[in-house]
């Protein structure tokens, strides 16, 4: 059975692994890491999954285009706004 | 920002290429996990650049530049989908599986117990293709939040700006979709004949 403040802990170990929890939180976490080793397994393995999935998703969806040509074609059509009247209707 | 030269000796559009080209490479990416296809990408980019340089004076000084291009991208890529498909778009679960934003740092789902185990066994056989696989049968707005936090490595507030919802839900919207891509890629791991150290430790007890 895992004890209360064990489960408050890990709900708010993917907000710590974010680095998106207050200074206190995060200072209250870390020092529960370092005494309790359950949570610290499964903030190791949070963190590995994490990584894991990221790496492999990067790696898919990475583009390995030249994007030179790309620019010069944003830059051609900027060209033409600046020579043209502007229509102010939406963003 | 006003028009014409922003800075003395700087044009608009010189001033435009040096604050925002440095992410078009990013938003490339970005435009072709939407789109699926690389001409439509470079139309996406081109579509998204170019209405930032007429709207540049909507820009605020100081604030996210590449939050700002995203947000872009994310409305430019819904509307012509809308057009397309004339229909609205919705993919939010958020109301059926979350109660949303609330500020509270706590997720709405506690973890079970099982899910306290040691899974990573599980994910270090799984490749770049069977991770996307099971992003792909994630409802739209997990795969949005997840492509934006942990491939473009955005914040939470800027996740909040560029997604347009209050941080208590980008909380909950990022746990729960990190949370079911994970329980996917377990079940996609197990059928595969990963060992599931989960069940044998519910065994022995």
């Amino acid at each position: 059975m895992v004890k209360d403040i064990c489960t408050i802990i890990r709900s708010q170990v993917m907000f710590y692994m974010d680095n998106e929890l207050k200074e206190d939180k995060r200072l209250e976490l870390g020092s529960h890491l370092e005494l309790c080793e359950d949570c610290k397994r499964f903030y190791c393995n949070e963190t590995e999954v994490k990584d894991r999935i990221c790496q492999q998703l990067k790696e898919k969806y990475h583009l390995e285009s030249d994007i030179d040509e790309l620019k010069n074609s944003i830059q051609d059509r900027i060209s033409e706004i600046t020579t043209t009247p502007r229509k102010d209707n939406e963003v | 920002m006003e028009s014409g030269n922003n800075q003395i000796g700087i044009t608009r559009e010189e001033y435009f290429n040096k604050k925002f080209f440095p992410y078009l490479g990013q938003l490339y990416n970005y435009a072709f996990y939407l789109s699926k296809d690389e001409d439509d990408a470079q139309d996406l980019v081109q579509d998204t650049f170019v209405k930032a340089f007429r709207f540049m004076d909507n820009f605020q000084e100081g604030t996210n530049e590449k939050a700002w291009l995203y947000k872009i991208m994310k409305n430019g890529f819904i509307n012509d989908y809308r057009k397309r498909t004339n229909k609205p778009i919705h993919f939010s679960y958020d109301n059926v599986i979350e109660t949303g934003d609330s500020d509270d740092d706590s997720p709405h789902n506690p973890i079970s117990e099982s899910q306290l185990h040691d899974v990573t066994d599980l994910f270090r056989g799984l490749m770049g293709d069977e991770v996307s696989g099971a992003l792909e049968t994630l409802p739209g707005d997990y795969r949005q939040i997840l492509v934006l936090a942990d491939i473009e490595e955005f914040s939470y507030e800027e996740l909040s700006d560029i997604l347009e919802i209050p941080i208590g839900t980008v909380r909950s919207r990022l746990f729960r979709a990190r949370n079911l891509l994970k329980e996917k890629l377990r079940k996609y791991g197990a059928n595969l004949g990963y060992k599931d150290k989960r069940k044998n430790e519910r065994t022995k007890t």
